[in-house]
């Protein structure tokens, strides 16, 4: 049998060696979620898989969109579109720490040499209701990694606590590979040459870019987002919260776009993410008791506290 | 007696938090054992990202032993008269499993009972020290505590490992969840394996040779000599690091074994503001600039590592390669900024305020801006300034916050409006007003630098509050989200300190009408006054000036601020007077007989004719006298003067109340006597009411 290894100083490599490292570490691998999110705590296997008492590993790439980040193509560190790999311990072990230390010698960084820090950060996501406090991961001063501990998400105390680190894909590649612009990062090495991140979302950054600020039809984003939202109060009233989660994460996206049209006032704004906040909550309640009913299957015959 | 060490370590603690926190350990810990009658010779706290530490040395290892005394029943109820036992006396003597003839007699000023002395031995520090240690712990001012794992144990960060270790000995408990030991962990990436600490006073060392520093003064004072040798070794002496305190302390948080490196940056980004790159260097990459003797920012920085890398070029181009993405989206915004203010000019740049809001129901940037203008306007007015420069500062105002810049970089509200106004080449006056117009930003901050600057910051946080409270949204508890207060403390500070003499009272019903909106809370202006006057009571108790003086003044209802802080000052130094308590003891006097005086007084002047005593004349003559000089000084405003003249009243006053009965029969004499006391204290009240003074 041929083993493969991974070339980490390619963005691929990086994917496929984060990949068999979280493997290696009882983690679930998944594929991301096929809708727009703006981080990958929108996942379900992260928002929803951190309520309630079941144990869950998961790690996945989830492609986060960030319309008000965009730049049309010209800002070497910014992007309306990247990637993230996502990585969620429940409960979190103690030596979490020190398990995403050597994922990160995995990928080449060397303890010895790279001043690596965990610096404090608080996150908090007003619109899944959630918080959790944690760091930000330094590398010779540039963030790589968020690192939280999830204290509360939909509103719900998380017990228990779900340990979550998010690899900022493209920011950790740059110094690994020594490139100062995001479009020179490698993504593949082939026969035929070099593919850069540049060859492949150059374009989509300029386009999407452009729909995000300029053609982005104000007047249908809001239609869209009542639309999400009644859909989604009623999907929740119906005990489905998977689908009525769905419709939340659409309006939460029709929200982002919105917001980089500039078409919310900053009361609105406000509002606006306390609807869908609202929804949150709703949801994470609701799937607690969808998973109450079934008996927490992944518990395997412990006790529920 | 030995050294007691204890040790929290943890995952990786907010760097802001640890003196507090190791300062509160020491404190609480210190606090239990004194109380419970241990003692020891000295605290010492440590502490580290990953570590609170305190040693206590020549701690006892027992409490002193005790002697406690129960009662039983009184003698007399304890034996008959024959000293037989009475059932009383059995019962108690049987309750404490003794005979009752091994009973004492306890007497003291209340009688005699029968009862017992009980030795009690001390318990050992082994008994009692898990208990402390918890409850010290709980005791932690820890803002936002956490839960980790799969326990419901809370701490600032997920636990590790907990030392007790008294000398060489390990005083087992279960604290925050583990069992005590005497393992710890060095340095995260020099050491892999859990080190043991034999004995406390090995601790530093121990620590020191695993690449840990675990004293923060001490890593402190290392960073700071680093900063300052390696500026001289690779600068020389033309240069010098801008070395804050509060990001010496913060970086002191981050790292256990500090490493100075020095990087360097691009000379085109010193064409950006430079409050733009110091902001990017210090508050988001925690890295401290360089200047040259000048004070001019140069393009170096320092980077404090924690690690001796085997590379340093490595973490040095790192982060210059971090560093220059920022400065690239500075100069980046900076330039796009000035680009279209200067191709919009100022007054279709303005437009662009329209589309933000300043708060819900309070319009737009756009409106703040126009009733600043109106607002400043009038304050420059009133005070004989020039009041069109006052306005354009106030339209001005806000230019900057729709700047790309300052949405990259909001620390940087005011100081971007500068450069912006400067490149307009708009009055300097206006430009500076604008950079300042934020000042005191916290509790100690400085003041604008110019006067102009000092109008505008107190107009804007007229203006804010204004809305704020017309809008019914008044500060409660903790829950303070405009920072009012802070804006209030701020006006006060200004007018105060800069001996600006306004009535707040015409400004605030000025800044009031400003707002074309009709407010729901009617009552605004008074409930902004009593809600100043609040910020100004704990201000002045910091600065020693005691609360009946205070409220003194307060009783005026003074709205000049700087008018109040002179009458303070003026009384404050009246209460040294020898004559200053008989005077308030007097001025009490008069007020509660004329407040008890139902009747209403129908003379308006005094009529010397129906005086009796030469004691009334005499105080009557001089009060006339004074009259004329406190009207005199009041104009003038001195307070302090005029309370130097009345305290000559002070022995007229006491011999016309030694003689003379105010409250006589005949009516006419009477309200003479009384119209007199009543125009006394008219004239105390110039000032202060003095009655109030304790």
């Amino acid at each position: 049998m041929k083993k493969f290894t991974f070339d980490v100083k390619t963005l691929q490599g990086m994917i496929g060696a984060l990949q068999a490292f979280w493997v290696e570490h009882g983690c679930v691998i998944m594929q991301p979620y096929d809708m727009e999110v703006g981080a990958g705590t929108f996942h379900p296997a992260s928002f929803l898989r951190s309520i309630g008492p079941e144990p869950w590993s998961a790690a996945y790439v989830q492609p986060c969109r960030r319309p008000t980040d965009g730049r049309y193509g010209e800002n070497p560190n910014r992007l309306q579109q990247y990637y993230q790999f996502q990585v969620i311990l429940k409960p979190a072990p103690l030596e979490i720490q020190a398990l995403y230390l050597q994922s990160l010698q995995v990928l080449g960084v060397a303890p010895l040499v790279d001043d690596i820090r965990f610096v404090e950060d608080n996150w908090e996501s007003p619109t899944l209701g959630a918080w959790g406090l944690g760091w930000e991961v330094w590398l010779n001063g540039m963030e790589i990694s968020q690192f939280t501990y999830f204290q509360q998400m939909g509103g719900l105390p998380c017990l228990p606590v779900t340990g979550e680190i998010t690899y900022g894909l493209e920011r950790l590649a740059m110094p690994l590979q020594g490139v100062d612009n995001i479009y020179d990062l490698i993504w593949s090495k082939t026969a035929k040459g070099s593919v850069t991140y540049g060859d492949i979302f150059h374009q989509n950054e300029i386009e999407m870019s452009k729909y995000n600020f300029e053609q982005a039809d104000i007047l249908v984003l809001f239609q869209q987002f009542d639309i999400y939202e009644k859909e989604s109060l009623r999907l929740i009233e119906l005990g489905l919260p998977l689908p009525a989660y769905e419709k939340a994460m659409a309006a939460s996206h029709t929200f982002n776009l919105l917001d980089a049209r500039r078409a919310l006032s900053v009361t609105e704004r406000q509002k606006t993410i306390l609807k869908i906040r609202r929804l949150s909550k709703a949801i994470a309640e609701s799937y607690f008791k969808a998973r109450e009913a079934l008996g927490f299957p992944l518990l395997q015959g412990k006790q529920h506290a | 007696m030995r050294d007691l060490l204890i040790e929290i370590h943890t995952e990786e603690m907010p760097a802001k938090e640890l003196m507090r926190l190791t300062n509160a350990l020491a404190e609480e810990v210190a606090k239990r054992l004194q109380e419970t009658n241990f003692s020891f010779d000295k605290v010492k706290q440590f502490a580290t990202p990953r570590r609170l530490a305190i040693i206590m040395t020549e701690l006892t290892s027992q409490q002193p032993d005790s002697v406690i005394e129960r009662k039983g029943p009184a003698l007399k109820a304890a034996f008959t008269s024959e000293g037989v036992p009475t059932k009383a006396c059995e019962g108690f003597a049987r309750s404490i499993g003794v005979q009752p003839t091994e009973l004492i007699t306890i007497q003291n000023d209340q009688g005699e009972w029968v009862g017992i002395q009980q030795k009690v031995s001390g318990k050992t520090l082994q008994t009692i020290l898990p208990m402390i240690i918890s409850d010290a712990i709980a005791a932690l001012p820890i803002k936002k505590p956490m839960r980790w794992g799969d326990n419901t144990i809370e701490f600032i960060r997920p636990v590790h490992s907990v030392i007790l270790l008294y000398g060489p000995q390990i005083i087992p408990a279960i604290i925050l969840g583990l069992t005590t030991g005497n393992k710890t962990r060095g340095h995260r990436f020099y050491t892999k394996n859990w080190l043991t600490i034999s004995l406390p006073s090995r601790y530093v060392a121990l620590l020191k040779k695993n690449y840990v520093i675990v004293d923060f003064n001490e890593r402190k004072k290392i960073i700071r000599e680093q900063l300052v040798n390696l500026t001289q070794k690779e600068l020389g002496n033309e240069y010098a690091v801008q070395m804050d305190e509060d990001l010496l302390n913060e970086v002191t948080g981050l790292i256990e074994w500090p490493v100075s490196l020095m990087g360097r940056f691009d000379k085109v980004f010193l064409d950006v503001p430079q409050e733009a790159l110091i902001s990017a260097m210090k508050n988001h990459q925690r890295y401290f600039p360089i200047v040259n003797t000048r004070g001019v920012l140069q393009p170096y920085f320092i980077i404090v590592s924690n690690i001796d890398s085997q590379d340093n070029k490595q973490i040095i181009q790192g982060n210059e390669r971090v560093l220059r993405a920022r400065l690239s989206d500075a100069q980046f915004f900076f330039n796009k900024d000035r680009t279209t203010i200067q191709k919009e000019g100022i007054d279709q740049y303005l437009q662009h305020l329209k589309k933000v809001t300043f708060q819900q129901q309070l319009g737009s940037l756009f409106d703040k801006a126009k009733r600043l203008q109106q607002l400043t306007g009038e304050i420059a007015a009133i005070l004989q300034q020039d009041d069109k420069l006052a306005s354009e500062a106030g339209l001005f105002a806000k230019m900057d916050l729709i700047t790309e810049l300052v949405g990259e970089f909001p620390e940087l509200q005011g100081i971007a409006g500068f450069y912006y106004l400067q490149m307009l080449g708009i009055s300097s006056h206006i430009g500076q007003a604008v950079r300042d117009q934020y000042r005191p930003a916290f509790a100690k901050d400085e003041l604008p630098q110019t006067e102009l600057g000092c109008l505008l910051s107190v107009a804007d946080r007229l203006d804010t509050l204004v809305g704020a409270f017309g809008m019914g949204q008044l500060p409660t508890g903790d829950k303070d989200p405009l920072g009012l207060r802070r804006q209030a403390m701020g006006i006060l500070r200004i007018l105060i300190e800069k001996k600006i003499d306004i009535d707040l009272k015409n400004i605030l019903e000025f800044a009031s009408k400003n707002y074309t909106i009709s407010f729901p809370n009617q009552n605004l202006i008074e409930d902004i006054l009593n809600f100043m006057l609040e910020r100004l009571r704990p201000w002045y108790q910091e600065r020693g000036v005691t609360a009946d003086v205070f409220a003194a003044v307060a009783a005026l209802k003074i709205f000049r601020p700087f008018d109040f802080h002179q009458r303070i000052q003026a009384v404050q130094a009246f209460k040294q007077f020898p004559e200053a308590s008989a005077l308030s003891i007097a001025n009490k006097r008069v007020s509660n007989i004329l407040d008890k005086y139902s009747e209403k007084i129908t003379a308006k002047d005094l009529n010397h004719n129906l005086f009796e005593e030469e004691v009334e004349r005499e105080l009557a003559e001089k009060a006339e006298e004074k009259y004329v000089k406190i009207k005199q000084l009041l104009i003038l405003q001195h307070y302090t003067e005029m309370l130097a003249e009345l305290a000559t009243l002070r022995e007229p006053l006491d011999r016309f109340f030694d003689k003379v009965m105010v409250m006589t029969e005949d009516k006419a004499k009477r309200e003479n006597r009384l119209l007199l006391l009543k125009k006394l204290r008219e004239l105390f009240l110039q000032v202060a009411d003095i009655a109030l003074l304790q």
